[in-house]
């Protein structure tokens, strides 16, 4: 292969690289705050398990204060944790996929690179003979 | 007028917390006031620009994400291709991961005196719900914007809005309210204790690379001492003596104190001597580094006498590894009877089995003196670690599995073969009490001495040998088991049986194995006849090797048979 073709291959395979890379911490991020999301839920839960019947309880939509039946409640907060448990499941799943795809394209780099080494110092070789 | 206007606010104090907002808020059905114009509820409650959820825990999770990725990216940048870099930008590497360290670090730490500051919020929270309820109304200065307070009253003090997380709000008095505060608490502290912990971590770290990265900067020099050939040898003599020295002193201390100690009452020795076997443990510890340097420097030298030195040194060394093995099982047996007992046959099995090496002769003197009791560990590692390099021929080395049996080559090696012998049996036997020469057997017996007491015997069967009263006394195969108690049979010459075995024991299942004899001392009438007859009844009954064989008689015959010693007496 000629050297600009490889380089052209190259470049191409680093952006491609470099792409996935962004999806993976972006991934990685919305699944860290899915955790924050999940802690908080669970300490809610928690809350919504002690106090008694009796209690008033309020959700915050938009600016309204609107009141909540405590069943409701939390039923709602459980239905929210699982949600949100599938959904760091999935997130976790892409960034397997993300992470392997990225293995792949480092070998494929690694690959390249050494060809194009070995095309400089072939070149060199005749080079210098001269 | 308007000072007096009686202006009931809707209004919300609020304490704007990290975790959430604890809002007092008044019924919402009531009316409102501000300024004499009255307002919807529901206005006011879009104008609840006060109303503000800092939602720290969101913020922070996003900072650690993002710190997190900042990491990652760090982390992978110092990955590639380490392999083809010169020292300069290993260095350059190296400080970079110092400054990796140091940004983690610096995050911990601003992690932590975070949730300390959150931590004193809800103290202070707490300590205001206490008081709160005291009065059904408070006289406040209310902030009103970012730029004004007004005066106002603080109403329904009792009723408290908590924020539970994710826009979920609970109405709570203020007992109970305060129930959540110390809940959360505890979650904080346990927050800060796990965020203190990796800060740790991470001090370490960066401690670890500044190091490295100072050695590499050529702040640390090699220690080169420059020393001749002779001077180097003379040092290593008076070490040696020093080592000596230092190694007399120590047993002496050792031993006095043991004594003192022992002088006194047996009752409370358990206690003194736990603390004395501390300091003196500390002492042989000392003791056997340098011994252990010792060893070192004898091995890397080819010109002294290793195999004596390291004889001396090894048994010496055992010995510690007996002192220590003592002091750790000292506690059950502190009667000195007792000690001194097996500490003899220590000894004599010492003397038998060791080389007889200068040092070999001095240990019973010093187990002795000092009065131990000797025990076997099952487990004699330390040992390992102190026998010298396995390079030297010097040192005759038998490997042994737990379960062997001493082979007589042993006694034949050298001291410190025949020393890691004993290791051997120690590791195989029990931590037996050697009470009686018979415990001997039990103690060293291996495995057959569990369901077999009886010893293979060495002695080639021969119809010169003598029999009945001498047979227990010919020990010397089976003298490591313990001879069971023999009854004296007699039995007439004609009912000589055929060879049927009545072993107390079953020994037909091993077929190599045979017991020497019957165990059964059988007493002959007749003098003259008995040797021809013993010899037949040996070579007919005996299908074993290297059995003194007895005359074997049947369960039924008990008649008594007479030594022909005893009938020549008797005949006189």
């Amino acid at each position: 292969m000629g050297p600009e073709v490889l380089q052209k291959k190259f470049e191409d395979e680093v952006e491609t690289y470099k792409k996935l890379q962004k999806d993976l911490t972006k991934t990685n991020g919305l699944r860290s705050q899915l955790d924050g999301q999940l802690n908080e839920n669970k300490v809610v839960k928690e809350e919504l398990d002690i106090i008694d019947d009796s209690a008033v309880v309020y959700k915050l939509i938009g600016p309204a204060l609107i009141r909540q039946d405590l069943e409701e409640a939390r039923q709602n907060v459980n239905k929210r944790i699982d949600y949100i448990q599938q959904e760091i499941k999935r997130h976790e799943n892409s960034m397997q996929k993300l992470e392997k795809d990225a293995e792949g394209k480092r070998d494929n780099l690694n690959k390249i690179q050494q060809q194009m080494q070995q095309l400089i110092l072939k070149a060199q070789v005749p080079q210098q003979k001269k | 007028m308007c000072d007096e206007n009686n202006i009931k606010v809707l209004h919300m104090w609020w304490m704007e917390l990290p975790h959430g907002v604890f809002e007092i808020t008044r019924d919402l059905d009531k009316i409102v006031f501000i300024a004499g114009t009255r307002a919807l509820p529901s206005q006011l409650i879009q104008n609840k620009t006060c109303l503000r959820r800092v939602e720290m825990m969101k913020e922070k999770e996003e900072s650690n994400a993002s710190d997190d990725g900042k990491e990652d990216e760090s982390a992978s940048a110092l990955r590639p291709d380490t392999s083809m870099i010169s020292l300069k930008e290993n260095l350059e590497s190296l400080a970079q991961l110092q400054k990796v360290h140091e940004e983690r670090l610096f995050i911990c730490q601003t992690e932590i005196s975070q949730l300390k500051k959150f931590r004193t919020d809800y103290l202070h929270l707490q300590k205001r719900l206490k008081t709160l309820p005291d009065k059904t109304t408070y006289d406040v200065m209310v902030p009103f914007g970012s730029l004004a307070f007004m005066p106002g009253r603080l109403v329904h003090t009792n009723e408290i809005l908590v924020l539970l997380g994710d826009n979920w709000f609970a109405e709570r008095s203020a007992k109970q309210a305060i129930e959540i505060v110390k809940r959360r608490l505890k979650d904080c502290d346990e927050k800060i204790k796990t965020a203190e912990t990796t800060e740790k971590i991470h001090l370490n770290w960066l401690k670890e690379t500044t190091e490295v990265l100072k050695g590499d900067m050529g702040d640390q020099v090699d220690i080169v001492e420059k020393v001749t050939e002779e001077e180097y040898q003379k040092s290593r003599e008076e070490h040696k003596k020093s080592v000596a020295r230092e190694y007399g002193t120590v047993r002496e201390k050792v031993s006095s104190e043991t004594e003192s100690v022992a002088s006194k009452s047996e009752g409370p020795l358990y206690e003194r001597l736990s603390e004395e076997d501390k300091r003196t443990y500390e002492d042989i510890m000392k003791r056997l580094d340098e011994l252990e340097l010792e060893e070192e420097n004898d091995g890397s030298s080819e010109e002294e006498d290793e195999g004596d030195n390291e004889d001396n040194n090894w048994n010496e060394e055992y010995e510690e590894e007996e002192e220590e093995e003592e002091e750790e099982e000292e506690v059950p047996m502190l009667d000195r009877g007792v000690r001194e007992e097996p500490k003899l046959i220590e000894a004599a099995a010492l003397e038998v089995k060791a080389k007889p090496s200068a040092a070999a002769a001095v240990i019973p003197k010093k187990r002795e003196k000092l009065k131990r009791r000797v025990s076997w560990a099952d487990d004699i590692k330390p040992l390992e670690t102190i026998i010298p390099d396995n390079t030297s021929d010097d040192i005759f080395r038998i490997k042994y599995s737990s379960a062997c049996e001493l082979s007589p080559a042993d006694e034949g090696g050298e001291g410190a073969g025949g020393a890691t012998a004993m290791m051997a049996e120690s590791q195989a036997g029990r931590s037996l009490m050697v009470r009686s020469p018979s415990d001997i057997y039990k103690v060293f017996g291996g495995a057959t001495a569990s369901h077999e007491p009886h010893p293979r015997g060495i002695l080639k069967k021969s119809s010169s040998l003598p029999l009945q009263g001498e047979s227990e006394s010919n020990n010397k195969g089976g003298w490591r088991y313990a001879p069971e108690s023999v009854e004296i049979v007699t039995e007439d010459m004609d009912d000589l049986p055929l060879p049927k075995p009545l072993r107390p024991s079953p020994p037909l299942k091993r077929k190599s194995l045979q017991p020497a004899f019957s165990y059964k001392v059988v007493e002959r009438n007749v003098g003259e006849k008995e040797e021809r007859n013993v010899g037949e009844k040996e070579e007919s009954s005996d299908t074993q090797t290297g059995a003194i064989a007895q005359p074997e008689s049947d369960d039924g015959t008990q008649t008594k048979k007479i030594s022909k010693f005893k009938a020549s007496r008797m005949k006189k």
